[in-house]
């Protein structure tokens, strides 16, 4: 018995230690070894070029896109809404969004930047440090990847710095100055980053776009797989939009827009007015244009056909009129689908087109509605008009979905009078197109297209020569005869010019995120104060309509104007960490 | 693949099942059948004095289930036998203990003699101990009437706060060693036996002493791994040579402690109305609607369905079997533990389908065998095998309990008939669940569960080569995996459209049926798994130098523990050793320290130094307090040292991890260029974190009947892991790194009281415990703040902030005169907040600290009290918290209609209306989500103070002469109440569980207890 017992423990005694020895009794250092992760490394990542390459990819898809289409900081910038509606060119109805919470009622202040995702432009959400920091991640470390060669090496680097200037470029025109992140910075790095005056952040872009122009090819070779990257021709147009907003008197002034100490500080304008800058703008845009003109890939799209053109200009991937285009799908995935919101967005009050933008078309034949002259019949007022106008607002009557939209009050875009799909009496149609068609469609954001180099070019010459000279009609008609538009009007003084190239901005680059910086760059307080309005359409019974204006809801800003708005607020949070951000002037 | 991994776990365990009984039957082998025969001792308990000792407890060693309890001579009678022997205890730790050698015997009690484990292996006697522990022996975890121990732990041990969490099987509970010292990982470490295990996988029964660690002295041991607290469970083991069954067997009925009501269909359809006027909407129902709702006349067009009453019976039951085994042969003794538990829930129906149920079931078989056998004289091996096995059923695969309250919690009783009169289950297109029919047509699921421990450990005793050495050896092994089936179905529901004449009558209806019916679909997975082993050598050596006496120790443990999933493996060694002189049995030191390691930290900074100091004096053996008739004893202990904290808030923070992230569209085709992207930086010197403890002590024992003692401590902890995104700018880029800044202090006292005595036969004892544990935040590197009292930093660990609500808007006036607030539009009734800064607006910088925290309690106490008369006893234990909030969200019942959820007459009856806006205490009625109302605020943050009656027992222990004569020791029956009552201002829902979920249980318990 005794004897079993000893058996019997020491039996046990060896399965235990069997047991133990499963997970491998290590009795020397080992023990506390972690085991190995699959977790890649820097160093792994530029160990291969596929792998760097990819690093680099996703610092692309950092890049900004303008319409709100996911739950990510980047894509619901504003809250579900978009910028336009903060200009005279739209109205949001859309209860929940930054527009309708922050702005429309003067919510908007410092604070709100610490933490809402609802603001037009977040210094913390917004992802473009992080983009920034991914690119000079990549131009650090690409240098050591063995499978790859040098001009590859120094077209990505290109490409990189792009990305940087990109990102500084959307700050620079929200913010002013800014600091100037100039390599990856580690963690144990100090991060003292003063916040650079106006001229000096707009210059460093610039030299960053410089660093990029030679090592960039002038086009896209494979433009089945590889559309969306970064060109000469894109590096070149993204130029002259910082030129131009630098020129502009916002910043190029004999005075700041308002006192502060950023004012002081030269952060938010340039200490003084440089007409150079002009000249820079021009030659850049010239020098650009140029090459266009001198190959056969750029070019705006001009088939004979100027509403497909006009669409096709900035909805179709690969064509020569965009410069730059960024992407977050290939296609749409649906109406309702929480990947690509927008078009719910749009039902729920995003896209209401205000009639002032409506009324700013001209007819076909290139005279203002207002023109005695113009055969404008306000009987029929979306009839012979500027194509453009049909593409970018769903107007009553015109086609849409097979049929012809109904835009009067119980008609099936307007059911009812609030209906917030159209409650200012129109709807945007750029991107939206006819919903069904827009659905699982291409999709690109057109960030930069050639057109508006064209308009920036002629107004640049309209300022350096107190007046348009014959090129710079030459270019404002190039955009208004691709759309079969007469040309503009001669003899125009200087002032009047400048308004005609910016309202051709607006009907040309509409949606695109282009007026709000025009109103800006140009302080047009009184587009920001005036009244805007709405069209009520009613069918009468004989199938005739009626078209009443109204007064849309008003903004805060219209009754309390300050120059503040030009420029948004950085987040009190960041201020305060004390690296040298100074509060925009009025915040 | 599934079917495979199937096929293999059933393999696994039927050998698992089969290693089990083999090693069970073994130790049944050495049960002797032999019963020698029981003699009366009769004896008398005297304290040191000479004085008898009433109201101690009696109990033979060997068979401890025997109990006797002295009269006020001091005099007992107990079964016992010569060579056995006899212990006497009374509840403020003073014990004696005597080997019986004749039929009549006398013992001595002696004040903190009694014997209590502190870890490692080590024992010491209270008299001795210069550290801060509480303890409970597991007797007192029997009387419970728990299968899961965690619960039989509330309100038993000063400094340990146990709270409720939910009333689904297992009922794991929330536990605090003396409150929160850290925002990351705040979890005690739980050692059965010496090694890390769960409590929950042990049964009651097995489970000798629970020692709670609270100091440095205590837990430095334990170095990295110690600071968060420790419990340790010690099991018990065979002692007697003759062989001792125990059998209990319980059965109990359950019911929830509380549930909510809500509305009637007609009161739910004018609240409903009352909303959407309220909001400026039009109503919904008609008057008509509504009398029609509320006379019952057509129960499918207009139901009135009380949901809770459909899906859950009155009580659920549950019965506990548990036998033990006890005994030996002179070299080798046994303990040996089988326990079922099965608990049936409260849904109802679950038989409408053949072949299975859809109740919520628990099974449980818990077993262990402890064997102890002493090799040759002085080499003692234990080997301890246990175990569980647990099989569930739960209806509808995945989360059924939790989806099914869920659609109790807001469906409301208007919505629609539980069956139309087709005999089909009716529904809306609102409310896709119908209640009843989740919990009895769509099938079940059973998570199934292993868990096996396996020890084995050498004493040898090295007195030879030197007098006091010994060394010891132990090894131990744990696995646990679990696997669920399911076996689930849809179901198709009708929805009932009535169809109305032109003048709006109904004249017939129509159906429509939505869904299908479908057969049962398979579905199986493995849950989630575990293993951990540990190896550990000792060396001990205790001598007595005339009046000094040494204990001391030295080892090395090392513990690994893998889980699934990456980054889930953690190796632990742990260096450490103890010093403990004792002078004249009066002064006492203990010098502890601890060299230890772990492989979570980056290599060249794994290890970390923990040293503690400790002392004790016992002033009521100085000659100046020998006149001290009423001190019987007196000691003051102080003890100071530091402990760490091991466990990281996340895997390798210290490690610069790059993983797969967005890429790029770039092709003109649906397939796109990955992407990598850089993680959140890594931590620079990332290390553990390290609690500096100091702690005062008082232990008392006064008039010979009340025991008392008291802690203070003072607790501080650095190196707390926190986030730096408050220091460091966005312009960085990334994510940013953590650091270890955070700092966090921790002061407190804890507070044990016993008074017992006696009045003639009849022996009584009243006891109370009170623990507070205040924490602050002194740094966390907190973002900065644009008003002082926003401040998070010099705050407790999850203080709660809200705005300070001063009422509800009492018409547009008061709205336009008052200050703007910026959540949603507010309209009369919605709650007015205080401007707490003056800017004239009402943001989230008025939010202002608010109670306490919603996480834990500050204050916790209880008190016992209990009697005994011939046999007949009663004992009762409340437990309370204060200093403790609960944010009142729960659906429906405190956030109502939004959302298409139903309103409870709780909410509905204090509901601001013009008519009472003077005793309103909750806003207007509303539709929308109104973020104005429905955050943070004084009114959702409520006191959530609690009293509860954990426990009440009457009993009867059969008298000893009447059962002898079926050769039984001792027959106990007994009938008990658990969770009987709260006091407490939640009202509605269990102030412990104010969540929409399976609720909380109080269960009535009838048991018998037979000792052989």
């Amino acid at each position: 018995m005794k004897y079993t017992i000893q058996y019997f423990f020491i039996s046990v005694a060896i399965l235990l230690l069997g047991l133990q020895g499963c997970d491998s009794v290590n009795v020397g250092n080992k023990f506390l070894e972690k085991p190995p992760s699959v977790d890649v490394t820097k160093d792994s990542i530029f160990s291969k070029a596929e792998f760097a390459e990819r690093f680099l990819w996703h610092a692309y898809s950092t890049l900004p896109y303008g319409l709100p289409t996911g739950w990510s900081n980047k894509t619901d910038e504003l809250g579900m809404d978009i910028q336009p509606s903060l200009t005279d060119l739209n109205q949001s109805y859309l209860a929940w969004g930054g527009i309708n919470q922050l702005y429309y009622p003067g919510q908007y202040n410092a604070g709100i930047e610490n933490g809402s995702g609802k603001t037009k432009y977040s210094y913390q959400n917004s992802g473009a440090w992080g983009g920034i920091r991914d690119a000079y991640i990549f131009i650090e470390n690409v240098d050591r990847v063995p499978d790859m060669d040098e001009q590859t090496k120094k077209q990505l680097k290109a490409e990189a710095r792009m990305i940087i200037a990109v990102h500084y470029t959307d700050m620079f025109r929200n913010f002013g100055g800014l600091p100037w992140v100039n390599h990856a910075y580690s963690p144990n790095e100090d991060l003292e980053l003063p916040r650079l005056t106006a001229r000096a952040t707009m210059d460093s872009i610039v030299t960053t776009i410089d660093k990029a122009i030679p090592d960039l090819p002038w086009k896209v070779s494979d433009p089945d797989n590889w559309s969306g990257r970064f060109t000469q021709a894109a590096a070149m147009g993204l130029k002259v939009r910082v030129l131009l907003f630098g020129a502009s008197p916002l910043f190029n002034s004999s005075k700041p827009y308002l006192e502060g100490e950023a004012a002081d500080k030269k952060m938010v304008w340039f200490g003084g007015y440089d007409p150079n800058l002009w000249q820079e703008t021009a030659d850049a845009a010239k020098k650009l244009i140029d090459k266009v003109e001198q190959s056969s890939y750029y070019g705006l799209v001009d088939t004979g056909n100027p509403r497909e053109d006009f669409k096709s200009a900035y909805y179709d991937r690969g064509s020569g009129e965009v410069l730059i285009s960024t992407r977050i799908r290939y296609k749409s995935p649906g109406f309702w689908s929480g990947q690509y919101y927008f078009y719910q967005a749009t039902r729920y009050g995003i896209a209401c087109t205000t009639n002032d933008y409506v009324r700013m078309f001209p007819m076909q034949n290139g005279l203002p509605i207002t023109d005695s002259n113009s055969g404008y019949d306000p009987q029929n007022p979306f009839e012979n008009r500027d194509p453009r106008l049909y593409e970018t607002v769903l107007v009553n009557g015109d086609k849409y979905k097979n049929r012809k939209a109904e835009l009067w009050i119980g008609g099936r875009e307007r059911k009812t009078k609030k209906n917030h799909l159209a409650a200012s009496g129109f709807r945007m149609r750029k991107f939206i197109l006819d919903e069904k068609s827009a659905t699982h469609s291409v999709v690109q954001w057109p960030y930069l297209r050639l057109s508006e180099i064209y308009l920036s070019y002629a107004e640049a010459l309209n300022e350096i020569n107190n007046g348009p000279t014959p090129e710079a009609y030459q270019y404002v008609n190039k955009i208004r005869n691709r759309v079969d538009v007469g040309d503009l009007q001669t003899g125009l003084s200087q002032k009047e010019f400048r308004e005609a190239v910016l309202k051709e901005r607006a009907l040309e680059l509409g949606y695109e995120k282009v007026r709000w910086f025009d109103l800006i760059r140009w302080k047009r307080k009184e587009d920001f104060t005036k009244k805007l309005h709405g069209l009520n359409i009613t069918k009468n019974g004989d199938g005739t309509f009626s078209y009443q204006t109204f007064e849309l809801p008003g903004r805060y800003w219209q009754n309390n104007w300050s120059p503040k708005w030009y420029l948004s607020a950085f987040p009190p949070n960041e201020v305060n960490k004390g690296y040298g951000l100074v509060q925009n002037p009025g915040w | 693949m599934t079917k495979n991994i199937h096929k293999k776990f059933k393999v696994m365990e039927r050998k698992f099942i089969k290693i089990s009984i083999c090693l069970t039957m073994f130790s049944l082998m050495f049960i002797g059948m032999a019963k020698a025969q029981q003699n009366e001792i009769t004896g008398i308990v005297r304290d040191t004095s000479g004085k008898p000792v009433q109201g101690a407890i009696i109990l033979v060693t060997e068979h401890s289930d025997t109990q006797a309890v002295s009269d006020k001579d001091g005099k007992f009678v107990i079964d016992g036998q010569i060579g056995q022997h006899v212990e006497a205890r009374t509840e403020n730790k003073a014990s004696g203990k005597m080997k019986i050698v004749k039929p009549d015997i006398n013992i001595t009690l002696k004040n903190g003699t009694s014997v209590i484990p502190i870890g490692f292996g080590q024992t010491r006697k209270v008299d001795e101990m210069t550290s801060s522990v509480g303890f409970v022996s597991g007797q007192k975890l029997t009387n419970k009437g728990v299968i899961n121990p965690e619960n039989a732990l509330y309100g038993l041990i000063p400094g340990l706060t146990v709270l409720q969490n939910g009333g689904e099987p297992p009922t794991n509970v929330n536990m605090f060693i003396r409150g929160r010292e850290t925002f990351n990982d705040n979890s005690i470490l739980v050692l059965v036996d010496g090694f890390e295990r769960p409590l929950s996988s042990l049964s009651p029964g097995e489970i000798e002493s629970i020692t709670v660690l609270k100091d440095a002295a205590a837990l430095a041991q334990y170095g990295q791994h110690g600071a968060n607290g420790v419990l340790l469970i010690t099991t018990k083991r065979g002692k007697s040579d003759e062989l001792q069954v125990n059998f209990s067997y319980d059965q109990s009925i359950t019911s929830p402690t509380r549930l909510p009501e809500f509305l009637n269909s007609g009161t739910y359809a004018s609240a409903m109305n009352e909303a959407l006027q309220n909001d400026g909407l039009a109503p919904r129902y008609s008057q008509a609607e509504i009398d029609a709702y509320n006379s019952g006349a057509d129960p499918y067009l207009f139901p009135n369905v009380n949901w809770f009453n459909q899906v859950l019976r009155d009580y659920g039951n549950r019965s506990n079997f548990n036998i033990t085994f006890n005994g030996g042969v002179s070299n080798a003794h046994y303990f040996v533990l089988m326990n079922y538990v099965n608990d049936q829930g409260l849904f109802s129906p679950v038989n409408q389908n053949d072949g299975y149920s859809t109740q919520l079931k628990y099974g449980r078989f818990n077993f262990r065998s402890n064997l102890d056998v002493n090799l040759t004289d002085n080499l003692l091996f234990q080997v301890d095998v246990a175990g569980n096995v647990i099989n569930q059923n739960k209806p509808k695969g995945g989360n059924g309990p939790s989806q099914i309250f869920n659609a109790l919690y807001s469906i409301p009783s208007a919505a629609f008939p539980v069956k139309t009169p087709d005999g089909n289950w009716g529904g809306s297109q609102i409310y896709g669940n119908n209640p009843v029919a989740i919990t009895s047509s769509t099938g079940y699921s059973s998570p199934n569960s292993r868990e096996l421990f396996l020890d084995g450990k050498l004493n040898q005793d090295l007195n030879k080569f030197l007098p006091g050495l010994s060394a010891e050896a132990a090894i131990s092994y744990n696995n646990y995996a679990s696997y669920w089936e399911s076996k689930t179905k849809q179901y198709s529901y009708e929805v009932i459209n009535p169809v109305l004449d032109n003048g709006g009558n109904i004249i017939d209806t129509t159906t429509t049926t939505y869904g299908e019916d479908t057969e049962l679909n398979y579905w199986s997975s493995f849950g989630n798994q575990r293993r951990s082993s540990d190896l550990l050598g000792k060396l001990n050596y205790s001598r007595n130098f005339g009046d000094n006496e040494l204990q001391s120790m030295v080892l090395f443990h090392q513990n690994s523990m893998i889980f699934n999933g990456q980054n889930n493996t953690y190796h632990r060694r742990n260096f450490a050793g103890n010093i403990h002189y004792g002078i004249k049995q009066k002064y006492y030191l203990d010098v502890t320290a601890s060299y230890s390691g772990n492989n979570l930290l980056p290599k060249g900074n794994r290890y970390g130094i923990f040293p503690a100091v400790s002392g004790a004096w016992i002033l009521s053996k100085e000659s100046f307090l020998a006149n001290a008739n009423f001190l019987d004893r007196l000691k003051l202990r102080a003890s100071w040292g530091m402990t760490g904290n091991d466990r990281l808030p996340t895997n390798n923070p210290d490690i610069q991890a790059y993983h797969g992230g967005n890429g790029y569209w770039f092709t003109n085709q649906n397939n796109y260029q990955g992407g990598f992207v850089e993680g959140r930086l890594a931590t620079s010197n990332l290390t553990y974190e390290s609690s500096y403890k100091t702690n005062f002590g008082i232990d008392a024992y006064l008039f010979n009947k009340l025991a008392l003692n008291i802690d203070l401590f003072y607790a501080k902890r650095t190196n707390i892991l926190t986030n730096t995104d408050g220091l460091i700018s966005n312009v960085l880029g990334v994510q940013d790194p953590l650091s270890t800044d955070g700092i966090v202090e921790n002061k407190g006292i804890d507070v044990d009281l016993l008074w017992q005595d006696h009045v003639g036969s009849l022996q009584y004892h009243i006891g109370g415990q009170f623990s507070y544990a205040k924490n602050k935040i002194l740094d966390m590197n907190e973002a900065y703040r644009p008003y002082p009292y926003l401040k998070r930093t010099g705050n407790s660990i999850g203080q709660s902030f809200g705005l300070q609500a001063v009422g509800f808007f009492k018409d547009q006036n008061d709205i336009a005169n008052s200050s703007r607030q910026l959540f949603s539009e507010v309209r009369p009734g919605d709650i007015k907040y205080k401007d707490q800064n003056g800017d004239g607006v009402i943001n989230e910088y008025d939010e202002v600290p608010l109670g306490y925290s919603t996480g834990y309690p500050e204050i916790s106490f209880s008190a016992n009290l209990g009697f005994d008369y011939k046999g007949i006893g009663v004992s009762a234990l409340f437990q309370g918290t204060a200093h403790y909030n609960a944010y009142l969200n729960t659906q429906s019942v405190y956030w109502p209609l939004r959302a298409n959820n139903t309103i409870s007459s709780y909410y509905y009856n204090r509901r601001w209306t013009a008519a009472n806006a003077q005793s309103a205490t909750f806003p207007r009625l509303t539709t929308e989500s109104n973020d104005n109302n429905f955050r943070p605020n004084s009114i959702w943050l409520a006191d959530r103070s609690f009293v509860k009656l954990r426990m009440l027992e009457v009993s009867y222990a059969l008298p000893v002469s009447f059962i002898q004569q079926w050769k039984m020791n001792s027959v106990k029956l007994y009938a008990r109440g658990m969770n009987l009552f709260s006091i407490d201002n939640i009202d509605v829902l269990d102030p412990e569980f104010v969540s929409s979920g399976y609720p909380t249980l109080r269960s009535y318990n009838l048991g018998l207890h037979i000792a052989f």
